[in-house]
C-alpha cells in the first residue's frame, strides 16, 4: 500500500514537473556523491535512475539568450547542477549558493550515497538500504527508514536517525561536535555499542550493562564513554558528541 | 714347418689325428730334428704315465664308517628335542608374547599419536601466524577502502591486534592525520591510544594535537594525551588555551586535563 502511494506520488510529481526534471540512468553506478551548499533532500524510488526535481527553477526574464555560469563548474543539467559519471561513481554538484532552494533528489534505494555540504541547510535522507556517508557543518541531519551503514559527522547540527533495521555489514558512526544525537532502532538489534559524550548526557531505554568498576582506577580526565553489548553483540555502533546529549530509543 | 709348429701338433701326431700329408711332414722333420724328437719322447712318457695311473677306489673301511654315521644321524634325529608349540608348559610364554605384541602396537600407536599431536600443534601455530599476517594485510588494504564504514571496520580490526606491526601503526597514524571523514580519524586516534607504549605513536599524537583544527578531534586528542600522561603535549595545550578561536568547550577540556599533566 505504502509503495503504491509512493509510486502514485512519484507519478503525480513527475507528471506535474515532467518537463523540467532532470533524469540520468544509473546503470553500473554504485555510488552517488552529492555536494551542495544549500539543503538537500534525498528520497528512494524504484527506478534505477537519478532524478533531480526542478522546483520551478527558472532563469529570470532578463537572462533570455544568456547562459548561467557558476564558480563551481559548468551547468550541464539546466538546473544549476553539474552531473558527471565516472565509472561506478556519479558526481552531482549543486552549483548554486547556500541560500538557494533545497536540492531535491530521487535515487534507487540500494545505491551508496555520499553527501558533502559545507554550509547552512539541512540534510534529509529517506528510505535507503545502502551505505550513507554525510558531512555537514551547520545544518541538521535526518535519516528516516534506513538500515545503515551510516557514517555521519556534523559540527554544530543535530543528527536524528530512525533505523527500521540495522545492517550488520559494517560499522555505524555518528559524530556531532555540539549538537545532540538521537537514534531510534529496533529493540532486538544486536550491536556493540559505544556511547561517548564529553559534556553532554546520555539517555536511553535500552538495558545498558555497565562493566565492573575498577576501584583502583585513577580518573585522569573527564572521559565519559560507555561500551556495551546489546543482544549479545553485533555490528559496531558509535555515537559521540562533545557537548550535546545522546538519545538512544527503542523503536 | 718349423719346430714351434711341429711341437704344437705333436699331441695330434701321437693320437694320429692328422691328415696324411701333415703326418708325413712331421715324420720327416722328426728324423732330422733332435729337439723335436726329445719333445716327442717326453710327451709319450707323460701319456704313458697318465694311462698307467691306477683308478683309486675307496676302501671298505670308509664305506662302513659312512653307514655308521648315517645310522647315528638317523637315531639322533628321532630323539631330537624339537620344541612343540602346543606344549602345555608354554601357555604363559605365549600369553606373554601376545601381551608384548599388544604393548608394542599400543605404544606404537601412542608414540605415533604424540608425534602427530606435535606436528598438529606446530601446524596450528603456523596457521595462527598466517592468520595474523593475513589479518594484517587485510586490515591494511581495507583501511584504504573508499567506503568510510569499511575504513572504520579496518580501524576496529587494527585495534584488536595485541602487538601490531609498524605497518599497521603507520596506517593508523596516516588515517588519524588524513582521512577525509572525521569519524575515521577519531576512531584511528582512539585505536592508537591503545598502543601508546610505542614512541612513534606518542609523537604522532603530540603532532596531531599541534596541527588539529577540528574541535571533536582536539577534544579526543586532549583526552588521549592526558590519559597516557604525555607531558610533552603541555605546550600545544597551552597554545589552544591562549588561541581565541578555540571553542570554549575545547578550552574547558584543556582546563580539566592540564592539571593532570603538570
Amino acid at each position: 500500500m505504502k509503495n503504491i502511494t509512493l509510486i502514485l506520488l512519484i507519478c503525480i510529481t513527475s507528471w506535474s514537473l515532467n518537463a523540467q526534471d532532470y533524469t540520468q540512468s544509473l546503470q553500473g553506478v554504485k555510488k552517488v556523491k552529492i555536494t551542495s551548499a544549500s539543503g538537500v533532500k534525498i528520497k528512494a524510488h524504484d527506478k534505477n535512475e537519478l532524478r533531480i526535481i526542478s522546483n520551478g527553477h527558472k532563469a529570470p526574464e532578463k537572462a533570455r539568450g544568456l547562459k548561467a555560469v557558476y564558480a563551481g563548474g559548468s551547468d550541464n543539467t539546466g538546473l544549476g547542477m553539474y552531473v558527471k559519471k565516472e565509472g561506478e561513481l556519479l558526481i552531482l554538484k549543486n552549483l548554486k549558493n547556500m541560500h538557494s532552494k533545497v536540492l531535491e533528489v530521487f535515487l534507487p534505494k540500494n545505491v551508496n550515497i555520499k553527501v558533502e555540504r559545507s554550509n547552512l541547510g539541512d540534510l534529509v535522507v529517506t528510505g535507503f538500504s545502502s551505505e550513507i556517508e554525510a558531512i555537514t557543518n551547520v545544518g541538521d541531519m535526518t535519516f528516516r527508514d534506513v538500515t545503515g551503514p551510516i557514517v555521519a559527522k556534523t559540527a554544530t547540527g543535530e543528527i536524528n536517525i530512525v533505523f527500521n533495521k540495522v545492517s550488520q555489514s559494517s560499522p555505524i558512526s555518528l559524530v556531532s561536535a555540539t549538537g545532540a544525537i538521537d537514534v531510534s532502532m529496533p529493540a532486538g538489534t544486536p550491536t556493540n555499542l559505544e556511547l561517548k559524550t564529553t559534556m553532554g548526557d546520555i539517555f536511553t531505554d535500552f538495558e545498558i550493562k555497565f562493566p565492573i568498576e575498577d576501584d583502583n582506577m585513577k580518573i585522569v580526565s573527564g572521559k565519559r564513554a560507555i561500551k556495551t553489548k546489546l543482544n549479545n553483540g553485533g555490528v559496531e555502533i558509535s555515537l559521540r558528541s562533545s557537548t550535546g546529549n545522546i538519545y538512544l530509543r527503542k523503536k | 714347418m718349423n719346430c714351434k709348429q711341429i711341437e704344437n701338433q705333436l699331441i695330434d701326431y701321437l693320437d694320429k689325428n692328422l691328415d696324411i700329408s701333415t703326418y708325413q711332414k712331421i715324420d720327416l722333420h722328426l728324423k732330422s730334428c733332435e729337439n723335436c724328437t726329445i719333445a716327442l719322447q717326453e710327451l709319450k712318457s707323460v701319456f704313458k704315465a697318465i694311462n698307467e695311473t691306477p683308478e683309486e677306489i675307496p676302501d671298505n673301511s670308509l664305506k662302513v664308517n659312512f653307514e655308521e654315521m648315517l645310522q647315528k644321524e638317523k637315531v639322533a634325529l628321532e630323539s631330537s628335542k624339537v620344541v612343540s608349540l602346543h606344549g602345555k608348559k608354554n601357555i604363559w610364554k605365549t600369553a606373554l608374547q601376545i601381551a608384548a605384541t599388544i604393548t608394542l602396537i599400543v605404544s606404537a600407536y601412542f608414540y605415533g599419536k604424540t608425534q602427530q599431536d606435535e606436528s598438529f600443534s606446530q601446524e596450528i601455530a603456523v596457521l595462527e601466524k598466517e592468520k595474523k599476517e593475513m589479518k594484517q594485510t587485510m586490515t591494511i588494504s581495507l583501511i584504504e577502502n573508499e567506503s568510510a564504514s569499511k575504513r572504520l571496520q579496518a580501524v576496529n580490526y587494527a585495534e584488536e591486534f595485541e602487538q601490531p606491526g609498524n605497518e599497521i601503526l603507520k596506517a593508523l597514524i596516516n588515517k588519524m592525520h588524513h582521512d577525509d571523514h572525521i569519524n575515521v580519524r577519531l576512531a584511528a586516534a582512539e585505536a592508537l591510544a591503545k598502543f601508546s607504549n610505542s614512541e612513534m605513536v606518542r609523537n604522532a599524537l603530540i603532532n596531531a594535537l599541534e596541527r588539529e583544527q577540528d574541535p571533536s578531534m582536539q577534544i579526543e586528542l586532549i583526552q588521549i594525551l592526558v590519559s597516557i600522561e604525555e607531558k610533552r603535549a603541555v605546550p600545544s595545550m597551552e597554545k589552544l588555551l591562549q588561541n581565541e578561536e578555540t571553542p570554549s568547550y575545547v578550552r574547558d577540556q584543556v582546563k580539566i586535563g592540564l592539571p593532570n599533566l603538570i
